[in-house]
């Protein structure tokens, strides 16, 4: 059994669509966090031993556990190969989606976040310069055809249009046509639109 | 075909030349230059990363970049010395969680601390740079080695990530670490890369 666990309008929602995406069993456990305005309650000392930090999300997969978004997601991915969410290993296509899950979980997420609380306004962060950080996106998203590793839709797609989902509702990146074609695109698919049913509660 | 490997000398390059060292696998290395945090070097245009920093690989047809990308990569592939979990293996999904912790949570905590950028809770994606000391201790304090009694990749990462943070001054050198990072780092392919 897949246990997920969750906090509504959180980091850990697009793990419902890769969820969702996966077409497998799964139950969510609502926990409780620090949201970003300050609100929320600290999850049970109890819950540290199914993420260090106790944050979201995680995941228990008869009784493994993973934590990070683009860990867990990587996990599912390998772990269902009949969902396609991932090239397999040995494919052409597998150190670019590698790349990306990487890249994702860090300058994609550290830039960003350095930008909207102005750290890099008069010197550099040591993270990657915001510039050439959505120069490299906007590039990645501009050749997905129509998703970014071609044909097939991966678990790269659903971290990336979550981001763009999230950067582009807090104004971090511009809505450029290219970004909402994409994201538009992404969150048609039956499996987002489930995603966002279950989130909303 | 030829791995090559986008280096520079004492950088974050070195994890993956001293992985491909543990791996035994045949390499070359691309000195390339970067742009420092002091603002000095420049971008190669023949790397390949796209903030044109370290490392970077390419192997026949593939490019990767990204340190944790390049591990998964590079350790699925080669099976001879295993240094990772292999997919369907009992640790293989710590061993994701930890190779996604190191760029997702350990380096921007640190580094935000070492630049005194202000941690709020729930808007960074990642946690503040104390709890990442916490978690590591408590972590490594029963542990050999990152994932038990075989030494691997996230040794490297992880681990060779702790013993340049204590030398630069941006983590505590507690005993646990202190063991820890004397055992990892006591090997020829660390002596290989610091040579490189």
């Amino acid at each position: 059994m897949i246990t997920l666990y969750h906090a509504p309008r959180s980091r850990s929602s697009m793990i419902v669509w890769m969820l969702e995406e996966l077409a497998q069993p799964y139950k969510i456990e609502i926990t409780p966090i620090i949201y970003g305005d300050g609100s929320g309650t600290h999850a049970p000392e109890s819950y540290r031993t199914v993420h260090p930090h106790k944050k979201v999300p995680a995941l228990d997969h008869d009784g493994v556990k993973v934590f990070e978004c683009a860990g867990i997601a990587a996990y599912l991915a390998d772990r269902f190969p009949d969902a396609k969410l991932a090239p397999p290993i040995g494919d052409p296509k597998r150190g670019l989606y590698a790349s990306l899950l990487a890249y994702w979980a860090g300058p994609l997420n550290a830039i960003p976040t350095a930008h909207m609380s102005g750290w890099d306004k008069d010197r550099p962060t040591g993270f990657g310069r915001f510039d050439e950080m959505e120069a490299f996106l906007e590039k990645t998203i501009a050749a997905a055809d129509p998703w970014i590793l071609g044909k097939q839709f991966t678990a790269v797609d659903v971290l990336c249009a979550a981001a763009l989902n999230f950067y582009m509702m807090f104004d971090i990146l511009p809505k450029k046509p290219v970004y909402t074609g994409y994201a538009e695109r992404a969150n048609d698919r039956p499996a987002a639109k489930r995603a966002r049913e279950k989130d909303a509660g | 075909m030829t791995i090559t490997l986008y280096h520079s000398l004492q950088t974050r390059s070195g994890s993956i030349l001293w992985l491909l060292e543990e791996l035994g696998v045949p390499y070359e290395t691309k000195p390339v230059t970067f742009r420092r945090f002091d603002g000095t070097g420049a971008k190669d245009p023949a790397n390949p990363h796209p903030h044109g920093k370290v490392p970077a690989l390419t192997d026949g047809g593939d490019t990767l970049f990204e340190s944790s990308a390049i591990a998964l990569y590079l350790t699925d592939k080669h099976r001879t010395k295993p240094m990772g979990p292999a997919a369907g293996e009992k640790d293989r999904a710590q061993y994701l969680s930890w190779l996604a912790y190191r760029p997702g949570v350990m380096e921007p905590a640190l580094i935000s601390r070492r630049l005194d950028f202000a941690h709020v809770n729930g808007m960074m994606g990642w946690a503040p740079a104390d709890e990442v000391e916490d978690v590591l201790n408590a972590h490594l304090t029963d542990r050999t080695y990152f994932l038990g009694d075989d030494f691997g990749a996230l040794d490297i990462l992880i681990g060779g990530g702790i013993h340049f943070m204590i030398q630069a001054k941006m983590m505590a050198e507690t005993d646990v670490l202190k063991d820890y990072t004397a055992r990892i780092i006591d090997r020829p392919a660390f002596r290989k890369m610091m040579a490189a």
